[in-house]
């Protein structure tokens, strides 16, 4: 599966500018989950990451090979949620290893790819509201003052995550990454991984086999990319 | 918080009897007495009266949120469940106004022409979402019950009708108050007469076997109060109708 592959060492070139700190990660973390339904309020906010104009990148990227994603981990660029003190920055990425028989194809492999992007509405770390905008492609956070005394950290949210991707039998390991730094180029890991957006939606527009104009669509290289790599992949016996 | 009932408070009657100003004065007396507990207010009347009432400003409504989704699906933009959810729950949660212990939300002007029943379905679950992480919720309704139950929430515990001393109004409360017993769950129900010109004639008025909670007479530093665009804030705490509305709280069983 070579589809994100140029994501991969996109944000791999980031990592290695910039580095980032390993943080635990922990597959029977404990941290409390609120009700899906939690909202903090302005009030009870002790920051936000990636509130208001502040970037706030989210994305993710699927492959097959071992050694792009050989084990489960956290990584960190910046400060960890205990050490923050204002509004910051935000960006989360998650690099999934996917068994690629598990995945399918056409349709499927396209509504496989979103199903594991949606895990992240599945988690509602307490004291950690998250404010996703699948239109602005944004995903911010507030962190609760109450977290912050139980001391909340990266590692118990990037756990939370991981364990909730996992539930998808396809996915077999994850790397997520976490940048809070105010001093990163987040418009550059913004540019890297809207890539990836964009051919989880080629995905979607090739299989959708709608009659149109390519000479005018905007989806026009994206598609003939994406078109040329499922062949490759998925080659039609 | 999702476990504990959330109280909610509904006005609703014909236009001009004083919804606003009463809903209003609810949110401040409630707000007063719970310093700790979370009050949302809700307008739902298109004329979005109740945000300068409490001296806050409206910065989007619901309808504006609908909107931007309806033209987003127009431009052939097709999202899934969960992200129309997620989106809305962005968006609401940025069109709440919040000062102190008060949080406020208005719905906007009435849909338009066109049929949108699941993005309106997505954004009445997203208010009963939010409404649960409140003490209380007070609703400004619009002149009928039904828009309160289609366009706001299902569940109203605390339906209080507003009138003026008019034979229209009694007669347009008497007709909510058969209305919602057919489509909205409440649990109490009572009648305010406000803005009555003279005391004497209560005992003349047919209010149809209504609960009858308060009278108030037409307060004029409410008048004046409207008229210089203040909220409800700086009225007296003593003046007819804040005691009016403190007495009908107390008379429907709102702590």
């Amino acid at each position: 599966m070579n589809l994100y592959d140029e994501c991969f060492s996109g944000v791999q070139s980031v990592l290695e500018q910039y580095g980032a700190r390993k943080l635990e990660y922990n597959n029977a973390c404990d941290y409390p989950e609120a009700d899906k339904n939690q909202i903090i309020f302005q009030n009870d906010t002790a920051y936000e990451l990636g509130g208001g104009t502040l970037p706030a990148v989210s994305s993710i990227a699927l492959t097959d090979k071992k050694e792009l994603v050989p084990r489960d981990e956290i990584l960190l660029i910046g400060r960890d949620l205990f050490e923050i003190k204002e509004n910051s920055p935000f960006a989360r990425i998650a690099l999934i290893r996917v068994c690629e028989d598990e995945m399918g194809t056409g349709e499927k492999l396209y509504a496989t790819v979103r199903k594991i992007e949606y895990a992240r509405y599945h988690i509602n770390p307490e004291g950690y509201m998250m404010r996703i905008s699948a239109f602005t492609h944004r995903e911010a956070a507030r962190v609760g003052k109450s977290a912050l005394v139980k001391g909340i950290s990266f590692t118990d949210v990037g756990s939370l995550f991981i364990n909730e991707y996992k539930k998808n039998q396809q996915v077999e390991a994850v790397k997520l990454l976490f940048v809070t730094e105010p001093d990163f180029p987040y418009d550059r890991l913004e540019a890297i991984m809207q890539k990836s957006e964009d051919i989880t939606k080629a995905l979607d527009h090739i299989m959708k086999n709608i009659k149109m104009d390519c000479d005018t669509c905007s989806l026009k290289a994206v598609c003939e990319e994406v078109e040329a790599l499922c062949d490759k992949d998925f080659p039609k016996n | 918080m999702a476990n504990k009932k959330t109280t909610v408070i509904a006005f609703v009657g014909k236009g001009g009897v004083g919804k606003t100003s009463l809903s209003a004065l609810t949110v401040r007396l409630l707000s007063e007495r719970h310093p700790d507990k979370k009050i949302l207010a809700i307008d739902a009347d298109p004329a979005v009266g109740l945000a300068t009432a409490l001296g806050i400003e409206a910065v989007s409504t619901v309808d504006d949120i609908r909107k931007s989704f309806v033209q987003t699906a127009e431009g052939g933009n097709t999202n899934a469940a969960v992200e129309l959810l997620g989106e809305a729950k962005y968006q609401m949660i940025d069109a709440l106004v919040e000062l102190g212990n008060i949080s406020f939300l208005a719905i906007g002007r009435p849909e338009s022409a066109g049929c949108y029943c699941k993005v309106n379905a997505y954004l009445k679950e997203i208010i009963s979402m939010i409404s649960d992480n409140f003490d209380y919720v007070v609703i400004d309704g619009e002149a009928g019950i039904e828009q309160v139950n289609r366009r706001v929430m299902e569940k109203v515990t605390h339906l209080i009708l507003v009138s003026d001393a008019s034979k229209k109004g009694l007669q347009v409360v008497k007709t909510v108050c058969r209305v919602a017993k057919e489509l909205v769950m409440f649990e109490k129900a009572g009648l305010i007469i406000n803005r009555i010109p003279d005391m004497s004639l209560v005992g003349s008025l047919d209010t149809g076997g209504m609960d009858l909670l308060a009278v108030i007479p037409d307060d004029r530093e409410m008048a004046l109060n409207d008229i210089n665009g203040e909220s409800v804030f700086d009225i007296d705490g003593n003046s007819a109708i804040l005691n009016g509305t403190r007495k009908a709280l107390e008379g429907i069983g709102v702590e």
